[in-house]
């Protein structure tokens, strides 16, 4: 239970929004997506295809690094990298640190966002009627399909920059 | 820094000098020089030295019309795709002190389309008919 991991597939996804949703009014009490610490991105010029975006819980997370205050820590409990909102000053380096840019910000109360997995119930996989959002411990996932897909990923991102 | 200034109406009387309740003011006297000076951290921002200079010298528009003052001033890097503001050039430099590997200047948003792009073959890669289904 406690190596799980939020594993996203897109071809579920039918860009529905409920995750949002779910997780905005979990973490903050009210429906507004612009506070959801995970968003989903497509549609639009990206035909049919949407992908739920959240933080990935870096094993060496960049978020960590470059936080000015030590409100970013890790959670080996839960495999999770937590901020603190009491210690977050809203500096946004994390935000801009962030190479999935996965890390949001609540401009009405001055603090940086980020998916802390729900103390291990995530809202948005019981949101998600589509089964687009999975927790599932690590060995359960694909590692060679995993392994090809990150090594795709690289090739396509490297194009790009 | 506008919030007091003197202009060349000035002829150096001192009224001013005299009448501030808050003794922000005061003057210097040199060899051949006369100083006047100011201290705004005294200055409690009443308007007297304004109201009482006979020669209409002192400046308060400052004050009066609640003016504000330009800071500090720095370059400012945008989102390539967007364009939207990100960050300043220092604070480009304090994050990159941080960080082992080359940031991309993109907003949130964009970052995640950029990995949008590289889902859309590992998703449907496998497939001859792209997202067909629904």
């Amino acid at each position: 239970m406690t190596m799980n991991i939020l594993s996203i597939n897109p071809r579920n996804c039918d860009g529905c929004g409920e995750c949002e949703t779910a997780c905005a009014e979990k973490h903050s009490g009210v429906p507004d997506k612009a506070r959801s610490r995970i968003r989903v991105v497509g549609g639009n010029g990206h035909g049919r295809l949407f992908v739920p975006f959240t933080c990935r819980q870096c094993d060496d997370p960049p978020c960590m690094s470059v936080c000015q205050n030590q409100a970013i820590y890790k959670d080996d409990k839960l495999n999770r990298v937590v901020l603190d909102p009491n210690k977050c000053i809203g500096c946004k380096m994390c935000l801009s640190a962030c190479p999935f840019g996965a890390i949001g910000f609540d401009s009405t109360r001055g603090f940086a966002l980020k998916c802390d997995l729900c103390e291990g119930n995530p809202e948005c996989v019981h949101a998600c009627k589509k089964d687009a959002i999975t927790y599932i411990e690590g060995h359960k996932l694909n590692y060679i399909r995993l392994k090809e897909s990150a090594n795709k990923h690289y090739e396509i991102l490297r194009n790009y920059i | 820094m506008s919030f007091f200034s003197v202009n060349n109406n000035c002829n150096g009387c001192l009224a001013c000098v005299q009448n501030c309740p808050a003794n922000a003011l005061s003057h210097r006297d040199e060899e051949s020089r006369r100083t006047l000076l100011h201290n705004m951290s005294l200055c409690a921002r009443c308007g007297n030295c304004w109201r009482i200079c006979p020669q209409k010298a002192v400046q308060f528009d400052g004050i009066l019309n609640g003016a504000w003052d330009e800071v500090v001033t720095m370059e400012l890097i945008h989102c390539t795709v967007c364009g939207e503001p990100l960050y300043t050039d220092g604070f480009k430099t304090a994050l990159t002190g941080k960080l082992d590997y080359s940031l991309e200047t993109l907003c949130p948003l964009h970052k995640k389309t950029f990995s949008l792009d590289a889902w859309r073959h590992l998703a449907f890669d496998d497939r001859t008919d792209e997202g067909s289904e629904r």
